[in-house]
This record gives structure tokens, C-alpha cells and sequence, in this order.
């Protein structure tokens, strides 16, 4: 198959006899092969993604105005900065509470959607991923809208309850909270687009024989549902988690990070050192600190994986 | 252990009845197979005993309570699956122990219980496996044995050896009927395969589009089938049918089958059909062991006849002939020296003391 895919080298190379037969016989083997093959995918990998990587660490060592090597030093300078470790803390508030929420809020709806009849499924699948289809910048802006402290619709509503006016954006607090809910409402339906498939994979006989066995509901879904689902829980929760932590559009529109810097996260914070306060080298370093962190969730969240996979 | 009794049930999805009001007592003990095609309803009126489908109308007795709308889990029955249906996170243990865990069952008892079960069916050096590391076979053991350690009032098999290879299913019947020697436990069991309906069943219940078509014991099944389904469903290879009518000659009952073959029937069957009329559409009902070569010392009922065989199917211990008589396709077993060939006449012989004869219209055997 390879080789007649690469016939038409055959012309080409019948001007050069030494050249010619040296060509055919690395065309012939299968690694080469496959290595042209996937070259175009490793270029754009080398382009996009290693040469940035390299980059961003060249850049973290050198002074502001990039014209000396400090080494550490723009590290050396986070480590003193509180904006610094409470940009750490609310990362990793902000990634772990919308996951969880988010991976809630999915299994939950994803169940509902399991049992509508297959007739209407589709329609309700449909309109349950609208906000994940959307452009979250824009989505955000709705939201932004609907959190106004003086004419928001949240507020106005409330009101009638005699609740607010809450300062949704305006208190550290609930900032938090904002940004939390905007993104679990924009990843909640990945989530449950994800279970939904996972659930529709669990053998049928697998419930009727639990159910025989006497299992309840909940033992129902403690016993077969969540353990048949663990895998796809590992990998969407590892996804989710990474882009969550790298999350920039809808705190950026929400609150560009504050009040008092309060919803900063990586991105965001990186993003107002580097390109807003002019320091690259030390945005840079910023971004940096979420690799390490990122590295060792996927590590343990894809070990657990293999090793589930050897064990079934 | 208890008996289970159905009155009157019936299954219906929308439009369809799947099952069209079934009576059926299963004693104490007892060991029934529920067999026929694909869509016969037999699967169905299974989980409706098992309480996985819901009951349309009519009334599923288990002891003698009324079960109509108690949950599986409140029936205390045991089901094995024909794919299994272990938990695939779980070891053999933690497999045949579910139920157990589930009803809080003290810890020491139920170690004992899934011990003697492995035991009992050779399976415990696998008790600390995972399902996707055992064969077939192994996978449907440790299905019976979740079955066995929950030691229910029933059992419901669901084609359970239809995933398994020929070999190994001759296998896994022995052991079922084993088991069942052991255990005693009322069993119910659903298959499409007449062989293993006719080898493990005390009874079995023939159903064909929703409905009981005959329930005996598999040699009543096979000696006096009720009607044609019956006939044709139970032996392998199948009854053969030829149409017939009844005349009378010279003050004897013959069987006509063709311009040129008539059959002069033995005392008892002439005394039975003496009433038909002679007229109707009748077929002529013979299973493949009752045509064989003709011998020279013949025994009264058993006539000759010429054929020319069509094809041969040499099977070692004897072949199979097949051969056209107005139309049917007609087999016969020979023995293997008795020189049959593709295409050649052989005189045969029908053994008329077997024969059953049917109404070509109703199908009900007479």
C-alpha cells in the first residue's frame, strides 16, 4: 500500500541512478514512511507548540526590559509578591470548584437526558449544549449584563424577594463566586455530552442484573454506573481541569481579574503583568507556574487510567 | 424454593402482543425450559417472572403470593444472563458476593457461602480474577454462581450457553443439570435450542408467537407432539411431512401419498384414523429415524417403497438421505453400508408404527 502510494517518486528519481535506487529503498521502509507522513503534524507541533514552549522559558529569565539574563531572578521576585500566591490560591479555587461543579451538574443532567425517550433525546441534547457552542466571550458579556449591581436582571428579580442588591462583580467574594458560575454554566455541557455517551455504553444487563441482586437506585449508580464510568470521569475531569486552570476569556470579561485582584487567575494575571504592565519576562514566568501544576495532575489522573485499563 | 404459577399472561408493547395470555404452573424442584424461534415470547414471559418487564395482564405467582408488582430485587430470584452480566470492576468473589454485601449478610457467612459455590463449580482458583481474564465458560460459572450463593426461591437461566462454543456448551449443560441435582432450586430456563431444552427440562414448554403450543416431557414432546410446530420444532433433523389422504381398499385403511404409493396402515394406527374422513387434506407426519433401508424380513407396519436420493449426508454412524416424494423433501436414515449415493435409488422402508398423521390446515396433530 505504501509503496504504490509513493510509485510516482519513481519518475522523479530515474535522473540520478545512485539517487534513485538510495530514495526507493528509504521509501520502502515502513518507518520512513509513516515519519513523512506525520511530518506535517510534527512541524506544526515544532511551530506552535515546542518553539513557544522553549521560548517562554528563554524569555522567564530575562530582566524587564529583555536585555540581560537574570536567571531566577523573575521567580525569585514572584515568591515575595502576596498578588502572587493569591493568584495561586484563586486558581486553584477557581479550576477545582467550577470541575466539580461542572462534572456535577453533567452526571446529574446527563442521567435526566438518559431517561427521555430516545424520540426526543436529540432535540434536548440540542438545546442543553447551546451554552458550550456558544463563543464564551460573548456568553460572557450576557452575563456581565446580567450581573449589573443597579439594573441587572438577577438583582431586579431578587429584589421582589427582598435579597440585594448583590454586588456580584463588586465583592471579592462574590466576584468569585460570578466567575465560578459563568464557567461552570459554559463546561457543564461538555460534561454531560461526555457522561451521556459513557452512560449509553453501560450494558443494560448490567442494572437488570443489579437490580436482581437488590440494589436500590443509588447502589445502582454507586456499584455499576460510577465504577463503568471511572475512566471517562478520569479523562474529562484531567481535560477540564487543564482548561479550566488556563481559563482567560471569562474572567478577563467578567472582572479583568478584580476587584483588588481577587479573581485573578494564571492567564489573567499573566496577561496584566506582561502584556498590560509591560513586563513579558515576568508574565511569562507567571504562565510557566501552571505547567508544573498541570503535569502532576495529569500524571496521577492518566496512571489511574492505565491501571484500570490492565485491570479490566 | 417455591413454585412458580402464571395465570393468564399477557405482554403487550403498543401494538404488539408479545405474549398472549399464558398458564403455566412450575412445581417445587421442578426444572423447566421454555423453548421456541426467535420472538416466540419466551424471553419476555422469563423477565416478567424475573420482574424486569411488567405484566400487560394475568397474574405471576411465586410461593404463592402474588408478585405482579413487587421489584426483582423482592421476588428472591437469581437470573444468570446469556452475556453474563458480571460486573466487570469486580472479582469472581466480589461478583458472587454482590447480592450478599447488599442485603448485609454477616461477613463470615458470606465467605462460606461463595466458597462452597466456587466448590461447587470448580471455579475457585478464579475467585480472585476479574471477569475480562476468565473464558466463556469460566465467565458463565461465575454467573451461576452469583446465582447459587444468593440461594433464591428461582432460578432463570436466559439462553445462558448461547455464547459459548458448541463444545463447551454440551459442557455447561451437564454441569447446569448437575448443579441443579445439588441444589434443587426451581428453575426456569429460556432457549432456542430444542437439544438443550430436550436434555436438561424435567418439562418442557414449546411457545411459538406468544403462545404455549404443548408442555410435556421431552419424550412426550418428541413421541406426541400436539401439533405440527411441535413435530417440526422438537427432533433433529426435523419430522418430515408429506401429503396424504386416507382411502379405503379391499376393506383396509391405506395412506395415499402419491399416484403410486400407498401405504397399508398397521391394525392400531388404522382403528385410530378409522373416523377421518377421507376426503380432507392430511400430511403425513414421519421423523427421519422411522425411513431406513428396507430389510429383507420386514416387521409388520414397516413398508418399502423405491426412492432416488437427491443428496447423501455421510455422518459416520449413519447418513442422512434426502429424497422428493410429491413435492417434500423427504429424509431418511441409512446405515452407512447400506450403499447410498448421490442421485442413485435405494429401496427404503417406513416404519408406520411411528407414523403421525395431521391436518394440513389446522396443523394439529390427530
Amino acid at each position: 500500500m505504501v509503496d504504490v502510494a509513493f510509485q510516482p517518486n519513481r519518475t522523479a528519481a530515474a535522473q540520478s541512478g545512485r539517487r534513485r535506487v538510495g530514495l526507493r529503498n528509504a521509501l520502502r521502509r515502513k518507518s520512513m514512511s509513516a515519519f513523512l507522513m506525520t511530518l506535517p503534524l510534527i512541524l506544526l507541533i515544532a511551530i506552535l507548540v515546542i518553539y513557544p514552549a522553549l521560548y517562554s522559558l528563554h524569555l522567564a529569565t530575562l530582566n524587564k526590559a529583555m536585555t540581560k539574563f537574570v536567571g531566577f531572578g523573575n521567580f525569585e521576585f514572584l515568591f515575595k509578591r502576596e498578588t502572587f500566591w493569591l493568584v495561586v490560591k484563586q486558581s486553584c479555587i477557581f479550576a477545582i470548584s467550577a470541575v466539580i461543579f461542572k462534572a456535577l451538574i453533567g452526571f446529574i443532567v446527563a442521567h435526566f437526558v438518559h431517561n427521555v425517550p430516545a424520540n426526543k433525546q436529540r432535540k434536548w441534547r440540542g438545546m442543553l449544549l447551546v451554552p458550550w457552542v456558544i463563543p464564551p466571550a460573548m456568553s460572557t458579556l450576557a452575563w456581565l449584563w446580567l450581573f449589573d449591581p443597579s439594573y441587572s436582571a438577577f438583582n431586579y428579580t431578587l429584589s421582589f424577594f427582598g435579597i440585594g442588591p448583590i454586588p456580584w462583580t463588586g465583592d471579592a467574594m462574590w466576584a468569585r463566586f460570578s466567575v465560578i458560575l459563568v464557567n461552570v454554566w459554559y463546561g457543564a455541557p461538555f460534561f454531560m455530552i461526555m457522561y451521556l455517551a459513557a452512560l449509553k455504553s453501560v450494558p443494560e444487563q448490567l442494572y437488570e442484573a443489579a437490580a436482581i441482586d437488590g440494589a436500590n437506585w443509588w447502589q445502582r449508580i454507586w456499584y455499576v454506573t460510577l465504577p463503568m464510568m471511572r475512566n471517562i470521569i478520569a479523562i474529562t475531569t484531567l481535560f477540564s481541569l487543564i482548561v479550566t486552570f488556563a481559563n482567560f476569556d471569562i474572567v478577563r470579561i467578567l472582572t479583568a481579574g478584580g476587584p483588588l485582584d481577587h479573581t485573578h487567575i494564571f492567564a489573567t494575571w499573566a496577561f496584566r503583568v506582561g502584556i498590560e504592565g509591560s513586563d513579558i519576562p515576568l508574565g511569562a514566568s507567571v504562565s510557566l507556574f501552571m505547567v508544573p501544576i498541570l503535569a502532576v495532575a495529569a500524571i496521577f489522573i492518566l496512571r489511574d487510567i492505565t491501571k484500570r485499563g490492565n485491570e479490566s | 424454593m417455591a413454585d412458580v404459577s402464571l395465570r393468564k399472561v399477557v405482554k403487550r408493547y403498543d401494538e404488539v402482543e408479545a405474549v398472549r395470555g399464558i398458564d403455566l404452573d412450575i412445581a417445587d424442584h421442578e426444572f423447566v425450559v421454555l423453548v421456541g424461534p426467535s420472538g416466540c415470547g419466551k424471553s419476555t414471559t422469563l423477565r416478567m417472572i424475573a420482574g424486569l418487564e411488567d405484566i400487560s395482564d394475568g397474574d405471576i405467582m411465586i410461593g404463592g403470593d402474588v408478585v405482579n408488582d413487587v421489584p426483582p430485587k423482592d421476588r428472591d430470584i437469581a437470573m444468570v444472563f446469556q452475556n453474563y452480566a458480571l460486573y466487570p470492576h469486580m472479582t469472581v468473589a466480589e461478583n458472587m458476593s454482590f447480592g450478599l454485601r447488599l442485603k448485609n449478610y454477616p461477613k463470615a457467612e458470606i465467605k462460606s457461602r461463595v466458597t462452597e459455590a466456587a466448590r461447587m463449580l470448580d471455579i475457585t482458583d478464579l475467585i480472585d480474577r476479574k471477569p475480562k481474564q476468565l473464558s466463556g465458560g469460566q465467565r458463565q460459572r461465575v454467573a451461576m454462581g452469583r446465582a447459587i450463593v444468593r440461594n433464591p426461591k428461582v432460578f432463570l437461566f436466559d439462553e445462558p450457553l448461547s455464547n459459548l462454543d458448541a463444545k463447551l456448551r454440551v459442557q455447561m449443560r451437564i454441569e447446569i443439570k448437575k448443579v441443579h441435582q445439588k441444589v434443587r432450586t426451581t428453575t426456569v430456563y429460556v432457549t432456542h435450542d430444542q437439544v438443550e431444552a430436550m436434555t436438561l427440562a424435567d418439562r418442557v414448554v414449546v411457545m411459538n408467537h406468544g403462545r404455549i403450543e404443548q408442555i410435556g416431557t421431552p419424550n412426550e414432546l418428541y413421541h406426541k407432539p400436539a401439533t405440527r410446530f411441535v413435530a417440526s420444532f422438537i427432533g433433529s433433523p426435523a419430522m418430515n411431512f408429506v401429503p396424504c389422504r386416507l382411502e379405503d381398499v379391499g376393506g383396509k385403511l391405506n395412506v395415499r401419498l402419491t399416484d403410486r404409493l400407498a401405504f397399508a396402515l398397521p391394525p392400531a394406527r388404522a382403528a385410530r384414523y378409522q373416523a377421518l374422513s377421507r376426503t380432507d387434506r392430511l400430511l403425513l407426519g414421519i421423523r427421519p429415524e422411522h425411513v431406513m433401508e428396507a430389510r429383507p424380513h420386514a416387521e409388520p407396519g414397516v413398508e418399502p417403497f423405491d426412492a432416488v436420493l437427491d443428496v447423501t449426508e455421510p455422518m459416520g454412524m449413519e447418513t442422512l438421505v434426502y429424497f422428493t416424494l410429491e413435492g417434500s423433501q423427504v429424509c431418511g436414515r441409512v446405515s452407512p453400508n447400506a450403499g447410498a449415493q448421490d442421485g442413485s435409488p435405494l429401496r427404503l422402508a417406513v416404519d408406520l408404527n411411528n407414523m403421525h398423521l395431521l391436518n394440513e390446515v389446522t396443523g394439529a396433530v390427530l
